[in-house]
């Protein structure tokens, strides 16, 4: 057997234990390691142990990672979700659909300081879902947007999985960030289109909302101002580089604690339960970094990534035709798969593969444009059946809501979603053209 | 949201005061407050880097001096911050599992399933613990500190060994857990 075929079986293994429930950290590690020991030796792996795991968890490129959880965390504890709907709702909370159209809005807010999907749907679900069923939305529509809207939270910056991709293929984060901001733009624009149609095909669907008055809206619009302060301070200070993307985000959770203190929405009750969000996010994150650090040690040693480039690149098929490949392969795997788990695993073996193909562009350009579809791809994997993280999360604040009819409620925006990638795919400037200024 | 009440939401069932339980329970019960408390000590922790960061930004966009070392104190604070939150995180069942294949399975099967891979998870703990050691040991032999302040590396070390101990232990807990649903 050789070490690609040994490797390959190993990969398949790592996939088998994840499908029986081996969390995933765990699988990683346990495969890697004995990956890595076999190929190697035993006393190269315990080497690589003495210092590998307190490596990852002490980096300060990952630092980032704890601190822009906390400033999620901090927002949800805040109440940030209800200014941000309010504010959106304003403005269209009084026509047919615009309840809906309000909860993208805030989702598309709220994911502006917060890089979790689930985070993000979940915590405007508190505040629209009840809004949405008291002027008799459809539980459909009702849960789908929300399930769709909370999608943006990983793809408005900042964004936990463009963290994680950026630093598993060395590549900027700032750039990342900017890269994905018109791609989140025009994914809240094809959500809204997706609502305006929802609601002139099914008028009974998105009844209009009564109308407020006008000093009642300019009040509401006022209380979104912190929020757009923070998000423009923290990518505005990247952008420029007056900071690093871990300042950045030490100032966007000190701003968003500053915000909170001074409505005073935060008490220490609701500052230890930020703090223990932190902690069950954070953890959860970095266990399974430090199981995929061993797993890519091993995939390293395998030749894996090498040996698929070499035959796919040479294979002579257009190299649109093996990134569309790509793309098709993590949507399937994206139906069955979480997030973070379906980008520690692929990425290392597709990186090399897509860096390395003839697309027209510097490498470092197609990493950036592969990360912003991967995030994606990923994104619409929250919300495709059979396992829509997010469907099930928003399904389970809905009591008396059939999961069928929230997936029935998301499909619309799934389409969006897929209308985006291909957006994202033919036209790659959507996406760079930002990054070019820094 | 919003519950603190001891123990923890989605650990052992709760104990009401007085009541005549086995050392076991009682055991597990210390160990998962003990776990909560190190998670919230990590979040203050982070909460200190949080202010300390911009303090230095201000520092060195104002006042042209940011506080020395800013970067290596992040790393450190941040590492034995995320460390500190591992226990919690698995006395409270957030890691991540792909519930999808397995969700048919009868409760038993499952039961003996997670029962397997929480033995797979204290092993991974335990190795992770005594290569830490090790590790620490070795920084103390090479006398090895951060480049800027000089901080011994070999702290930041033992504090992750009491850490990841505490992952172990914690390990031991769940996998009590698992043997009284199977039991049941």
């Amino acid at each position: 057997m050789t070490d690609v075929e040994f490797g390959a079986a190993l990969f398949a293994v790592c996939l088998l234990l994840v499908a029986l429930r081996m969390p995933v950290a765990v699988a990683m590690f346990a495969v890697g390691g004995f990956g890595f020991a076999s190929l190697a030796s035993w006393s190269a792996f315990l080497n690589l142990l003495n210092t590998a795991p307190f490596g990852r968890v002490s980096s300060y490129t990952l630092s980032v990672l704890p601190l822009f959880i906390l400033m999620g965390a901090l927002a949800t504890r805040a109440g940030l979700s209800r200014k941000l709907f309010d504010a959106a709702r304003a403005c269209v909370g009084h026509q047919r659909g615009g309840l809906a159209v309000s909860t993208i809005g805030g989702c598309a807010g709220f994911g502006a300081i917060c890089g979790s999907s689930i985070a993000t749907g979940a915590t405007m679900a508190a505040v629209a879902l009840p809004e949405m069923r008291r002027y008799g939305y459809s539980d459909a529509l009702a849960t789908g947007t929300l399930a769709a809207g909370g999608t943006l939270g990983i793809l408005f910056p900042p964004s936990i999985i463009l963290v994680i991709y950026a630093v598993i293929t060395e590549q900027s984060i700032g750039k990342l960030f900017l890269a994905a901001l018109v791609p989140g733009i025009i994914a809240t624009l094809g959500y809204w289109a997706t609502i305006a149609t929802y609601v002139r095909l099914n008028p009974g669907a998105g009844p209009a909302a009564p109308s407020l008055p006008f000093d009642e809206r300019i009040r509401c619009l006022w209380k979104a101002w912190p929020v757009a302060t923070i998000f423009l301070a923290v990518i505005g200070g990247i952008y420029l580089g007056v900071f690093t993307p871990t300042e950045a985000a030490a100032i966007g959770a000190a701003a968003v604690a500053l915000v909170a203190l001074a409505g005073r929405r935060l008490r220490w009750r609701d500052i230890s339960e930020s703090l223990l969000d932190t902690a069950k996010a954070t953890g959860m994150i970095f266990l399974i970094l430090i199981g995929a650090e061993t797993f890519n040690a091993f995939l390293a040693l395998s030749q894996i990534p090498v040996a698929l480039a070499d035959v796919l690149g040479g294979s002579g098929l257009p190299p649109m035709t093996i990134l569309i490949g790509i793309l098709l392969v993590y949507l399937v795997l994206g139906c069955v798969m979480d997030s973070l788990a379906m980008i520690l695993l692929t990425v290392p073996v597709f990186f090399p593969l897509v860096t390395g193909l003839d697309l027209g562009y510097t490498e470092e350009e197609v990493a950036i444009w592969f990360g912003v579809m991967a995030v994606i791809v990923v994104e619409v994997g929250l919300i495709t059946p059979p396992i829509g993280l997010n469907v099930y999360a928003i399904n389970s604040l809905a009591p008396g809501v059939s999961l069928g009819e929230s997936f029935k409620g998301t499909l619309p925006f799934l389409l969006s979603g897929i209308v985006l990638l291909a957006i994202i795919l033919m036209v790659p400037s959507v996406c760079l053209w930002l990054t070019g200024f820094v | 949201m919003g519950e603190t009440n001891r123990p923890v939401k989605g650990t052992t069932e709760e104990l009401a005061p007085g009541g005549d339980y086995s050392l076991v329970q009682r055991c597990c019960g210390f160990f998962e407050r003990l776990s909560r408390s190190l998670a919230i000590m990590g979040g203050i922790l982070l909460l200190g880097v949080m202010g300390m960061t911009v303090a230095s930004v201000f520092g060195r966009h104002i006042f042209g001096m940011p506080i020395p070392g800013d970067y290596e104190l992040t790393e450190l604070a941040c590492g034995i911050a995320v460390l500190a939150f591992f226990p919690y995180c698995h006395a409270t069942s957030a890691n991540l599992v792909v519930e999808f294949f397995t969700s048919g399975l009868g409760t038993r099967l499952r039961a003996a399933l997670d029962g397997i891979h929480s033995l797979a998870f204290t092993a991974m703990a335990g190795l992770i613990t005594w290569r830490l050691f090790v590790g620490g040991m070795r920084k103390l032999d090479d006398g090895e500190t951060t480049l800027y302040l000089g901080i011994p590396v070999h702290w930041a070390y033992l504090l992750a060994v009491i850490t990841t101990g505490l992952l172990t232990l914690v390990c031991f807990v769940v996998i009590l857990r698992h043997l009284q649903a199977l039991r049941k």
